[in-house]
């Protein structure tokens, strides 16, 4: 009997399974437990009742509304931006002028760089004796520094993580959209200009609709991205701006309070499934594009 | 060349250098600010190129308490996650790319729904669960959570390396002698080596990048990120400029080494953060 | 060295898909048998079976009196010459061709010898140093077929080794396969799709249809009496023509109608035929073996030309006999203009008929 089951599982059938054991354990252990003991953390009082208390303490935080509004606006200024700015570089890139394989790594660069180092990064430009402020003052422009980055000028500092993240995330969006180029036919291309479709008229009839997919794929993984920005900010304007992911930092890491800042993570959660769900539902396309 | 054709060209030129520019000023920017002598950060009006070129800041940076520590750390857990990653997510690549099986789509499709899930969703719970298991606060603890992180990426990347490799090579390994545990070793891993280097360092970088989860999860064993985001208010200019400067060095340099596989090995399936 | 293989009910199914339904088959020492059909009718699985890359859901696989169901590809005797080749990019041809020795522990020495000789056999012996990437096709096949012989199996395993080679290769390919065979003696079975392959190097052809062999014969047995219309249709260029034909009888004699047409036939067959008077039998009769007159004389089939193709040393007519089209083969110098109406005989000897509803060959005698 053993024998014969350990032949069962020893044949190829099996295989693909044993290989794929480590990974399944490993998704089981760090994203369906902590999945569960979030929801757990966020909806379980200490007495083992359900409670919507830590909920309730959430919105009730003065910073909450702020960190939502600021979580969202900065999702659609950033994730339009980068598509755009991405797409851009994609369509100069595709044209394989001389040197485009150098520039293409050029453009690719920021997506080493972390989050963190990107609000540094731009933390030497907007700080009030940056670079910006410099050379605005070696133009003649201005003789006294901006406050870029203060509670006094929320816009401006608003606009400066705009500034960082946009910068360093649009690579990654440039990448999903050059590999989504590349799987073009060229025989669509050579049609399209037999056709007649030149310039902007064959970006528009032909590239767009046919990289459709990989503008889906981006804009999806992108708005989930932006919406746990983090690091950026708080390197960038500290706590000036609130933003959910920071605010389940604070409570977890200053105020100790792991409920609450489970009940952030929850939260964050459900944007998350909402936007794509948005996507996937208005954008009228298959699951597969979050293959990305 | 007639005359719009020139326009073009120039046009052409001009769009790719404001974006050159773009991508690499700041990139710039702040490789001056981390040579510039620390007393010259603050000064107004600053000149645009520091009066010399300084170390200070850097040795200043460097010495600084917890830094070299730290650092250290960041390495370990990077090499950590790399070890994990790579062992668990190449196998799962390797049969993704090989075999059909049932439940294969529904594999991959998991794969992917991970990579929505938000970073707190996983280090708010794990934190507790790990100070119960004794891992809060541990360098495997953080290497652990990098590496749910990086998991989908090395199983995406992993997959598309062994599709590169036709299964006829190991087979024909098999029928000249060799085991399939032989046929791997002896064919498909000599082949596949260029493309899992490429992976190893790229989940190299996703740690060493990596600030949430390791500063949620560590108190004393910070990495770098964690211990520059933790002391982040409360040290000077110079300090967290040198720090910016010094922890995309390396990842400059691996992107560097790997670009070739950025757009061809996985397209589409890059990383994110 | 030369080995038996034998199958016995063996079967294998992906999912729903029967690929090879419980075959059994002896291929004899020192026999080429090739494995013909077209794709998806599990040649290539059961060429996987029998080199042990697929395991069978049931039934035996024994190589030279040993079962070997159970056992790996490596330890079966065998060498397989893949479609694509599959010689290792990372290697030089030499180490290529001496992998398998080296596997089995073979001392340098020998394994130096043994892939200079079969190098030179195969006429590679001036590219031992170099990577796969620097060769040819043609050059990458021979160093492919030179690692399997060079491992003196006691069967090869060849899956349509030809079929990347561009037309003018191929040929040569096929001739150098068959002396190759001649000089080494080996027990070889060969995977092709291309019947001209397997008529020119089989011993014995196993021509497949979804999963089950339905004849299996010499080249010549299975070109002039295919065993059911599938194989005469899919053998020969152009395949065998076939008529819907009634049994009848008249003037006392058993006879064939196609239409208002009277076709003489053999007279054993009679007998039997008699038997079946008034049944619709298919008949089928290949392009040559139809004589063309320049009119429609009495006793000839009227035809009316519709295409015809001069291909050198023959010319290929379409023809349309009612609503049937044939295909006949005549001289090149018969003039025939399309359009024309012409007459046709069928050489007796040669007509095969099929039932019509299971499209088996009938047996005389």
């Amino acid at each position: 009997m053993t024998a014969r089951l350990r032949k069962f599982l020893g044949t190829d059938t099996f295989l693909p399974y044993w290989l794929l054991l480590p990974s399944i354990i490993f998704i089981g252990v760090f994203f369906l437990m902590p999945l569960f003991n979030a929801i757990l953390l966020a909806f379980r009082s200490d007495a083992g009742s359900f409670t919507l208390d830590y909920f309730k303490k959430m919105v009730a935080d003065v910073r909450f509304i702020e960190a939502l509004k600021y979580t969202f606006f900065l999702a659609i200024t950033i994730v339009p931006l980068q598509v755009v700015t991405a797409l851009a570089m994609a369509l100069l890139v595709n044209t394989g002028f001389r040197g485009s394989k150098f520039f293409l790594y050029i453009f690719a660069l920021p997506l080493g760089i972390s989050d963190l180092a990107a609000g540094l990064i731009w933390l030497s430009i907007f700080t009030q004796h940056g670079f910006l402020n410099s050379i605005l003052y070696a133009l003649g422009i201005i003789d006294k520094p901006i406050y870029y980055i203060s509670y006094q000028n929320i816009g401006l500092t608003f606009l400066a993580v705009v500034a960082a993240e946009h910068w360093r995330a649009t690579a990654i969006v440039m990448v999903i959209l050059v590999a989504g180029l590349q799987m073009i036919s060229k025989d669509y291309m050579e049609a399209a200009e037999v056709l007649g479709a030149r310039g902007w008229k064959k970006i528009w009839y032909v590239i767009l609709p046919l990289l459709k997919p990989s503008l889906q794929s981006a804009l999806i993984i992108r708005t989930i991205f932006a919406l746990q920005t983090f690091a950026v900010v708080l390197a960038l304007a500290g706590d000036i701006i609130p933003v959910l992911s920071g605010e389940a930092y604070f409570w977890h890491f200053l105020y100790r309070n792991s409920h609450i800042a489970s009940a952030y993570a929850v939260f964050l959660m459900v944007i998350s499934i909402g936007m794509t769900w948005f996507y996937l539902r208005f954008l009228r396309s298959r699951m597969e594009v979050i293959r990305g | 060349m007639s005359y719009p054709r020139i326009l073009r060209r120039t046009l052409l030129y001009m769009s790719v250098l404001t974006f050159v520019l773009w991508v690499l000023v700041p990139i710039f920017f702040i490789g001056i600010s981390s040579f510039t002598p620390r007393n010259e950060i603050y000064k107004w009006p600053k000149p645009l190129l520091p009066s010399h070129f300084s170390i200070d800041t850097m040795r200043f940076f460097l010495n600084s308490y917890g830094v070299l520590n730290s650092l250290l750390n960041s390495v370990w857990v990077a090499l950590l996650t790399l070890a994990f990653t790579l062992a668990v997510g190449a196998p799962a690549g390797y049969a993704v790319a090989r075999f059909y099986f049932r439940g294969r789509e529904g594999f991959r499709m998991g794969i992917l729904i991970t990579r929505m899930f938000p970073t707190a969703l996983l280090a708010v719970p794990l934190a507790v669960t790990f100070i119960r298991w004794g891992l809060y606060d541990t360098l495997i603890g953080v290497a652990l959570i990098h590496t749910a992180m990086a998991l989908p990426f090395a199983v995406i990347i992993t997959t598309g390396i062994f599709m590169g490799v036709p299964k006829d090579l190991e087979e024909a390994a098999m029928t000249l002698g060799c085991s399939r545990l032989g046929a791997f070793a002896r064919v498909a891993l000599p082949l596949a080596l260029p493309g899992l280097a490429a992976a190893a360092m790229f989940t190299f970088v996703i740690s060493w990048n990596e600030v949430f989860a390791a500063t949620i999860l560590t108190v004393h064993n910070r990495t770098l990120p964690a211990h520059i985001l933790t002391t982040i208010q409360a040290s000077p200019l110079y300090f967290r400029f040198a720090g910016g400067f010094f922890m995309i060095l390396p990842t400059l340099f691996f992107m560097f080494l790997i670009r070739r596989y950025l757009f061809h090995m996985w397209g589409g399936a890059t990383a994110e953060r | 060295m030369a080995a038996e293989i034998r199958l016995e009910k063996v079967r294998k199914t992906f999912g729903k898909v029967v690929a090879v339904k419980d075959m059994d088959l002896l291929v004899e020492p020192t026999e080429f048998l090739v494995l013909l059909g077209p794709s998806g009718c599990g040649k290539t699985t059961t060429l996987r079976c029998i080199a042990g890359l697929e395991r069978v859901d049931q039934g035996r696989v024994y190589i030279g009196g040993h079962d070997v169901t159970d056992l790996p590809p490596a330890k079966r005797g065998i060498a397989m010459v893949f479609q694509s080749y599959a010689v290792f990019p990372h290697m030089t041809v030499a180490q290529n061709i001496g992998f398998g020795l080296r596997m089995h522990r073979t001392p340098k020495e020998e394994i130096r010898k043994a892939v200079k000789e079969v190098a030179e056999l195969l006429q590679i012996d001036e590219l031992l140093d170099r990577y796969p990437s620097q060769l040819s096709g043609g050059q990458r096949q021979r160093v492919a077929v030179a690692r399997a012989l060079v491992m003196r199996p006691e069967v090869l395993l060849m899956d349509e080794p030809l079929s990347n080679l561009d037309a003018l290769l191929r040929l040569q390919m096929r001739a150098e396969l068959k002396k190759l065979h001649r000089e080494v003696g080996t027990t070889t079975v060969y995977v092709t799709h291309d019947q001209i392959e397997a008529l020119s190097l089989g011993d014995r052809i196993a021509v497949m249809r979804e999963g089950e062999i339905v004849q299996l014969d010499t080249p010549n047995e299975v070109y002039d009496k295919p065993a059911t219309v599938f194989v005469a249709g899919f053998i020969g260029t152009p395949p065998m023509n076939f008529l819907r034909a009634e049994v009848k009888e008249g003037e006392g004699k058993v006879h064939l109608a196609v239409g208002d047409f009277v076709v003489e036939v053999h007279e054993e067959w009679r007998g039997r035929l008699k038997e079946m008077l008034g049944q619709t039998l298919i008949l089928g009769i290949r392009a040559e073996n139809i004589e063309v007159r320049p009119s429609p004389e009495e006793g000839t089939l009227p035809a009316q030309v519709v295409v015809s193709e001069p291909l050198g040393s023959q010319q290929l007519l379409t023809v349309q006999v009612g609503n049937d089209v044939l295909k006949v083969a005549t001289s090149p110098d018969l003039p025939i203009r399309p359009g024309q109406t012409i007459g046709l005989v069928f050489t007796k000897e040669k007509i095969r008929l099929f039932d019509e509803a299971s499209g088996k060959a009938l047996k005389f005698g």
